[in-house]
């Protein structure tokens, strides 16, 4: 075998199990018992969600996946380089992120352990939720 | 200063970063921008490729809005073609190129690490921790990229260099 194709196929290797590392590592850290989970959506300073929603969903994207597969909420994000990242999220209608106003997106929690523990919510793919968990979501601008 | 028809070369190819940025955002980390801009330095030099650089960082500021990664957008993709440059002495063979790109994307997630540090030294290391696992992707995928696509593509970067340096 040629030197080239070598170092290209250790390479694929490696890819492959890194990748395989990180969806394995979450995997084995994921809760899929049922929780209740509160989410309140706050866009343009009022609430236009706030229920409490039955899951089996391990990270919050999933939980977002999920309530916008039951079509409880909008909701619109790409795949950035460290997971779901929320561009437009609604009920009725969508409302969407508006960078040249600096208008984001951004959620917290006062009782998630994960976001209690680092100061900061973690990207939605990485944050792992619990029973009893409460999310605020908010659309504002950013100074 | 950059001429008319260099200006416009360098907004072409800060396109093509773009778009290929773009094609394959679903794949995390994984990207042709390190190696593209790589090959822009070695074939067109260190100017054109850090202005097609700057382009780049402003229209993903267009696209994304502006965010704390913003200057680091501004500054980490024309220092990848100033160390092109600097190093292109040694750059000669595919596998040292390689090793290069893959090393720049080792050291991405760090560089970008550094605004939060400046913010908060804990929320620094924290973004720099989380993001160790896409900076081996990024290397290995850069390490990659380079070593499949460095052959066909430089012959035909070469190629259309001397076309566009002859017209």
């Amino acid at each position: 075998m040629k030197t080239k194709t070598k170092q290209i196929l250790v390479a694929v290797i490696a890819l492959v199990v890194v990748i395989a590392g990180i969806f394995g590592w979450r995997a084995m850290h994921a809760d899929h018992g049922e929780k209740d989970i509160t989410i309140q959506i706050v866009a343009d300073d009022k609430t236009i969600y706030n229920g409490t929603v039955d899951t089996d969903a391990a990270t919050l994207a999933e939980l977002l996946k999920e309530m916008e597969a039951d079509q409880e909420i909008k909701l619109t994000y790409t795949n950035s380089a460290y997971g779901m990242y929320i561009q437009g999220m609604g009920v009725d209608e969508i409302y969407s992120e508006n960078p040249a106003e600096n208008k984001y997106w951004t959620y917290s929690s006062e009782n998630n352990a994960q976001c209690a523990k680092a100061g900061f919510c973690d990207a939605a793919d990485n944050l792992m939720i619990a029973d009893g968990d409460a999310f605020v979501f908010t659309l504002a601008a950013f100074e | 200063m950059l001429s008319l028809k260099d200006s416009i070369l360098a907004a072409i190819l800060a396109s093509i970063l773009v778009i290929s940025k773009e094609i394959l955002a679903f794949l995390p980390n994984i990207e042709l921008v390190s190696f593209l801009l790589i090959i822009y330095t070695l074939t067109l030099g260190l100017k054109i490729s850090a202005f097609s650089a700057l382009l780049f960082a402003f229209l993903q500021m267009l696209l994304y809005g502006i965010g704390l990664w913003t200057p680091m957008y501004f500054i980490v993709w024309p220092l990848l073609a100033g160390m092109t440059q600097l190093l292109r002495k040694y750059l000669t063979t595919e596998f040292r190129l390689a090793l290069f790109s893959g090393a720049f994307g080792l050291v991405f997630g760090f560089l970008f690490s550094l605004p939060y540090f400046i913010v908060d030294s804990q929320a620094g290391i924290a973004y720099f921790l989380k993001g160790i696992p896409f900076d081996l992707i990024h290397g290995i995928g850069n390490y990659l990229v380079m070593l499949v696509l460095y052959q066909p593509v430089i012959r035909i970067f070469k190629n259309l260099t001397d076309r566009y340096r002859h017209q």
